[in-house]
């Protein structure tokens, strides 16, 4: 058991919540990425997922991504004859995101990515101390 | 004399053992603070009987010159599941890690450490008085 295993999991906690943010920034990028032509589909909404998983060489249970997956919620339509790629009845299909619900995710995200920030703050103070001992 | 081993210091190192895991317990709760189903867990504490279950290993009695000799193993320290108080503290999908409240449990487990290691320094320091050095 050792200081530098909370450390280490804390770490992992911010490496999947920057793999979250990463996510969430490419599907706000393309949050009007329409298809090309009126047949194609547009940009489809990803989510990540998370599991708690085992680190062997550690002996500890970190976090690790679990999935990137394909939202599979229907498209948005708009109508917009004068757009390319509008079908015969005039409707452009968008893409399934939702920049309110992104927004929401990435504070979230952040303040997930804050807490382990202050684990490893906290943990090094820790560390700190223990060598401070020594000093007598 | 292994001073390392002599009462006081053998059960604060006790206590920053136990620190030291807690610290890392908390750290995977937090870092799981957005998995699915996950479930925060704790130390139990810190208690006398236990610090004092560490120390003194029992030895069981030989009745015949046919047993065998050996100790009961020292316990480790005890990962329990920490429930939740209320229902509403569980998410839709199942996590219920509270971030505020793991967070002031880091901040219980840095003042905590931070009291130890600065009685240690002081009972090492009163060892330096004692052999005649002047302490602290």
């Amino acid at each position: 058991m050792d200081l530098r295993d909370s450390l280490n999991v804390a770490a992992a906690g911010m490496k999947v919540q920057g793999a979250r943010i990463k996510v969430i920034a490419e599907n706000m990028a393309n949050a009007n990425s329409t298809a090309e032509t009126p047949n194609d589909l547009p940009y489809r909404r990803k989510v990540i997922t998370f599991e708690n998983a085992l680190d062997r060489e550690m002996g500890v249970e970190t976090v690790r991504v679990r999935k990137i997956d394909k939202d599979r919620s229907d498209f948005q339509r708009r109508y917009d004859p004068t757009h390319p790629s509008a079908n015969a009845e005039g409707y452009v299909l968008f893409p399934n995101v939702n920049t309110l619900v992104e927004t929401n995710d990435m504070r979230e995200a952040q303040r997930s990515y804050e807490a382990n920030l202050s684990v490893i703050e906290a943990s090094k103070t820790l560390l700190m101390r223990t060598i401070e001992i020594l000093r007598g | 004399m292994d001073l390392g081993n002599t009462g006081l210091f053998k059960l604060m190192k006790g206590k920053l053992d136990w620190l030291t895991e807690r610290q890392q317990v908390l750290a995977q709760n937090i870092a799981n603070a957005d998995t699915p189903r996950y479930r925060p867990s704790d130390l139990t504490g810190f208690t006398f009987d236990n610090a004092l279950s560490q120390t003194r290993q029992l030895a069981p009695r030989m009745t015949a010159v046919g047993h065998m000799s050996g100790s009961v193993a020292a316990r480790g320290n005890d990962v329990r599941e920490d429930r939740p108080k209320s229902n509403f503290e569980v998410a839709p999908d199942g996590n219920s890690v509270v971030l505020e409240e793991q967070m002031s449990k880091v901040a219980d487990t840095g003042m905590t450490y931070q009291l130890v290691t600065n009685l240690y320094r002081k009972h090492v320091g009163l060892m330096r008085t004692a052999i005649g050095r002047g302490g602290v």
